[in-house]
C-alpha cells in the first residue's frame, strides 16, 4: 500500500515543480544547440549529481541492495568491462532504445515527463501526445515485442 | 521578503534536479519502490505498470509489469498530471490551448512509448540508472544525445 501512497506522492511533487520550473530532461540538451540556454542542462546534470549522492550515501549506511544488479533484466556478470558490454546485443538495443526516444521526444517538443506536466497545464497536443502514448504501449505488447523477440 | 524568495527557488531547474533526485533514490527503502533498481521515478514504466494493472482488473488481461507493482498499482504519472493542475491553477496558467498539429503529435508519443518500452526507461529513469552506475544507462544517454542532435537538425529544416 506505501507503494501507491509514496508512488502518487513523488509524482504530485514532480508535477509541481515540474510546471512551476518548466523542468524537461531532453529540453536540456536541445535548448543548449539551439539558443545555448544553460537553465534546463543545469536541472538535469542537477537531478543525476544529487541521485548519485544519494545513492553513494544509502550505499555507505547499507539501506540499498547492491548496487549494479538487476536494473534492467540483464545480467551485468556477463559483462565484464565496458566494452564489451558496448559490443553486447544490449548495448545496441540501448544505443537504438535512447536514439529513438531522444528524436521522438525531440519531435514532440519535451520528454515525457514534461508532456504529464504540459497535459496538465492544458495543452491539448500534449493531451493528444497521452492518449498516443498509452496506445503506443498497448501496440508495442500487442505487435512490436513479437517482432522483436524474433531477432533477439 | 522570504516568502518572495522562497516562490523565486522553486522556480528553478536545479532546485527540482535536486529534490527530485534525492526523492528518486529515497523512494526505495522509505517507499518501497523496488525491484527492480533504480525505479523511483519513470514514466515509461510507471505507466506501463498502472495500465497493466488497470487491464488486469477491468479485462484480465496482462501486458508486462515490473515486480513491484504486480499487486499494487503505481500513481506516479496520475500524479505528475495532478501536481501540475494544482500547480498551473495556483499561477493561473491552466488553460486549454492548442498549438501543435495534433495527428504528429499523437504518432510522437507512440514513438516515444515504443522506444521507451525497448530499454525499460524514459529519459528521467535514464539518469536515475546512470546515477546507479549502470553502464547501458551511459550507452542510452549518448544515444539520446545523438537522437536530439538529430531532432534538432530536422527542426532547424522545418
Amino acid at each position: 500500500m506505501i507503494v501507491v501512497v509514496g508512488s502518487l506522492l513523488i509524482g504530485l511533487v514532480a508535477g509541481f515543480l515540474g510546471q512551476r520550473s518548466r523542468m524537461c530532461f531532453i529540453g536540456g540538451f536541445r535548448d543548449f544547440l539551439l539558443i545555448k540556454d544553460k537553465e534546463l542542462l543545469k536541472g538535469a546534470i542537477s537531478f543525476f549529481a544529487s541521485a548519485w549522492l544519494t545513492v553513494e550515501v544509502l550505499e555507505l549506511i547499507g539501506k540499498l541492495i547492491p548496487k549494479l544488479y538487476n536494473v534492467t533484466n540483464v545480467n551485468y556478470v556477463d559483462y565484464p568491462s565496458f566494452v564489451s558490454a558496448v559490443i553486447s546485443k544490449f548495448g545496441l538495443i540501448s544505443l537504438i532504445g535512447g536514439l529513438g526516444l531522444g528524436l521522438f521526444s525531440t519531435l514532440a517538443g519535451g520528454c515525457p515527463l514534461r508532456q504529464h506536466v504540459m497535459a496538465g497545464q492544458g495543452r491539448i497536443g500534449s493531451i493528444v501526445y497521452l492518449i498516443g502514448f498509452y496506445a503506443g504501449i498497448i501496440i508495442y505488447y500487442i505487435i512490436i515485442i513479437k517482432i522483436i523477440s524474433k531477432f533477439i | 521578503m522570504g516568502k518572495k524568495r522562497s516562490i523565486k527557488i522553486l522556480d528553478l531547474p536545479i532546485f527540482f534536479g535536486i529534490v527530485l533526485g534525492i526523492l528518486a533514490v529515497l523512494a526505495q527503502p522509505l517507499f518501497k519502490i523496488q525491484p527492480p533498481q533504480a525505479y523511483g521515478i519513470c514514466t515509461v514504466c510507471h505507466g506501463r505498470d498502472l495500465l497493466n494493472w488497470i487491464s488486469k482488473i477491468l479485462f484480465s488481461i496482462e501486458l508486462e509489469s515490473a515486480e513491484v507493482s504486480i499487486n499494487y498499482p503505481l500513481l506516479t504519472t496520475i500524479g505528475l498530471i495532478i501536481g501540475s493542475i494544482i500547480s498551473s491553477k495556483l499561477n493561473g496558467e491552466f488553460r486549454f490551448i492548442k498549438t501543435e498539429n495534433l495527428i504528429k503529435m499523437f504518432f510522437w508519443g507512440i514513438g516515444v512509448s515504443n522506444f521507451g518500452l525497448l530499454i525499460i526507461s524514459c529519459p528521467t529513469r535514464l539518469f536515475l540508472r546512470f546515477a546507479f552506475g549502470d553502464p547501458f544507462a551511459l550507452l542510452s544517454i549518448f544515444g539520446l544525445l545523438i537522437g536530439i542532435s538529430i531532432g534538432v537538425l530536422i527542426l532547424r529544416r522545418v
